[in-house]
């Protein structure tokens, strides 16, 4: 049997992965979105985990509509993707910064 | 519960193996006698007219992005289809509730032009 610490640090682990790719990754905005939808993955994993060890359905629905908001979250996130390479040609982080705070 | 998945897993390696097995024994058995002009990309015959990094086409994109919108719908319909007799008139005015915005969506697109190919 897996103890709910096992999942819980895998999640935090898969947590600390997406983390550094968003704040490493300076050339590609996919990356980026895929860090993301990893993100939103590692917070599942631990809502099922609570889920299953609390016996409690509802950590289960909540994944459903995190499920729901990452799809359609990757979705609009790939048509501006695809709106900033038709203006940009280039989908690098460092080239869109063009306001300088 | 979980071990009813142990033959699907023996069914997948299974599946893997007679796959690969075929690749790999055709890889070690078959004459190898490479040269340039048969590793060139083949194009009827021709040489290559222009670059492979060809300007895609957006209609893809919109097809699968109406793709996921549709197939989060359907993960939405199976757990409702199978309590459906617990849950009654509430669930099936619910269920018809969510299915309204999402025809509204649909039709929007239609309206829009998203699903003309031509």
């Amino acid at each position: 049997m897996i103890a709910l610490s096992d999942y819980l640090i895998f999640g935090a682990v898969l947590f600390m992965i997406s983390m550094a790719g968003i704040f490493l990754n300076r050339k590609n905005i996919i990356i980026l979105l895929m860090a993301i939808e990893l993100l939103l993955l590692a917070v599942n994993t631990n809502l099922v985990a609570f889920s299953s060890y609390l016996n409690d359905v509802t950590g289960q629905i909540f994944v459903f509509f995190i499920l729901t908001v990452a799809a359609a979250e990757a979705a609009i996130g790939l048509a501006i993707i695809v709106l900033v390479f038709r203006k940009q040609n280039s989908i690098n982080v460092d080239d869109i910064g063009s306001l300088k705070g | 519960m979980l071990e009813n998945y142990l033959p699907v897993l023996v069914f997948i390696v299974l599946g893997a193996l007679f796959g690969l097995g075929p690749i790999i024994i055709g890889f070690i058995l078959g004459p190898n006698k490479p040269d340039s002009e048969k590793n060139s990309p083949y194009e009827c015959g021709f040489e290559a007219f222009e670059d492979a990094r060809m300007k895609f086409d957006v209609r893809f994109y919109l097809v699968a992005i109406l793709f996921i919108i549709f197939d989060l719908e359907i993960a939405f319909l199976f757990p409702w289809a199978i309590v459906l007799d617990e849950i009654g008139t509430f669930g099936l005015l619910a269920m018809g509730v969510f299915l309204t915005i999402l025809v509204v969506g649909f039709i929007y697109e239609w309206k829009k032009g998203a699903l003309e190919w031509e």
